[in-house]
């Protein structure tokens, strides 16, 4: 059973031993010590160090859990938007008339106005045209050799919308590495999705 | 905000004119980075996003970058009916360094 230390021995080693002498503790200072015991107790600045390194490493890991919660958030923001917009460019609508049952093909999607035979009065009238009359003399499409009628088409606003998504993910990522050549990288793919050139990698 | 600057483009169509006005924010730092907001109000719609750095200066010249992208990329420029000022050929704004071939007139020559 080890004994504690005299007086004297104390002095003798605050005598002789280094201010900083904790610094030069060895990784495999319990080698020299008695059979169970604790280095800790014996240096008391491993126990402070470990303490310490407890510390900084729980701090490491709410600041990670937050950039996770974080980051979910984010996803769930984009995924909630990709969702909205599937459900606007989806092709199936609640309004599309029936035939109506006990008819052949009861039940089976049906057109208006093909040309084969006229609509059943029993038929559900699609909401989705609104008659806007003649566009043709509207000045939007006066003297313009690209511009042609309709071509103001849903196209180019998807894409634009596709971009902003796009630049929405390269925010979140350059939201976290935060250097200058991410941004610029961010700023490059959102010029090339417009211009619907090969858009290129986010490297940072 | 602030609105920190304004630039109005002109959209011909037969004989009238429409105004597109672009319009560029002073750039206000967040918990993250700097934003530097912009818009384009397109006589059909309107379109903002904004340019982003690790300082102002990264985030408006980013904004200036989206604004030209934007500008090079619409139908109306493709048109050919889009113009800034009688005395310049383009609009003014630069683009990313991958659009700068669709650069024309003066754009092309000083940006």
């Amino acid at each position: 059973m080890p004994r504690p230390p005299s007086a004297y021995e104390l002095h003798q080693q605050q005598r002789w031993i280094r201010h900083d002498a904790h610094l030069w503790i060895r990784h495999d200072a319990a080698r020299f010590l008695p059979p169970g015991a604790d280095p800790a107790e014996v240096y008391p600045h491993l126990k402070r160090q470990r303490e310490a390194e407890d510390a900084a490493f729980a701090a490491k890991i709410a600041a990670s859990q937050r950039v996770l919660t974080m980051l979910r958030a984010e996803v769930d923001e984009l995924k909630a938007a990709r969702a909205r917009q599937r459900l606007e460019e989806a092709k199936y609508s609640p309004d599309q008339p029936r035939i109506p049952k006990r008819n052949p093909g009861g039940g089976q999607w049906t057109r208006i106005g093909d040309g084969s035979q006229p609509p059943s009065p029993n038929v559900a009238q699609p909401m989705g045209n609104v008659d806007v009359g003649d566009v043709t003399g509207l000045s939007e499409l006066d003297g313009s050799p690209n511009i042609r009628e309709g071509e103001f088409d849903m196209a180019a606003r998807r894409n634009e919308a596709e971009c902003d998504l796009q630049y929405k993910r390269d925010k979140l990522i350059c939201n976290l590495v935060r250097t200058p050549l991410c941004w610029a990288q961010a700023a490059e793919r959102y010029a090339a999705c417009l211009s619907g050139r090969p858009i290129p990698m986010l490297r940072f | 905000m602030p609105e920190a600057v304004r630039r109005d483009l002109r959209l011909r169509s037969g004989d009238a004119e429409q105004k597109v006005s672009v319009r560029l924010f002073w750039p206000v730092e967040d918990a993250k980075a700097w934003d530097c907001r912009w818009e384009i109000n397109w006589p059909d719609r309107q379109r903002a996003n904004s340019g982003r750095g690790v300082d102002a200066i990264q985030a408006l010249l980013h904004a200036l970058e989206m604004i030209g992208a934007e500008i090079y990329s619409s139908e109306e420029h493709r048109s050919g009916r889009l113009v800034w000022s009688d005395g310049w050929k383009g609009y003014g704004f630069p683009v990313p360094g991958r659009i700068r071939d669709l650069l024309v007139g003066d754009d092309a020559k000083f940006f």
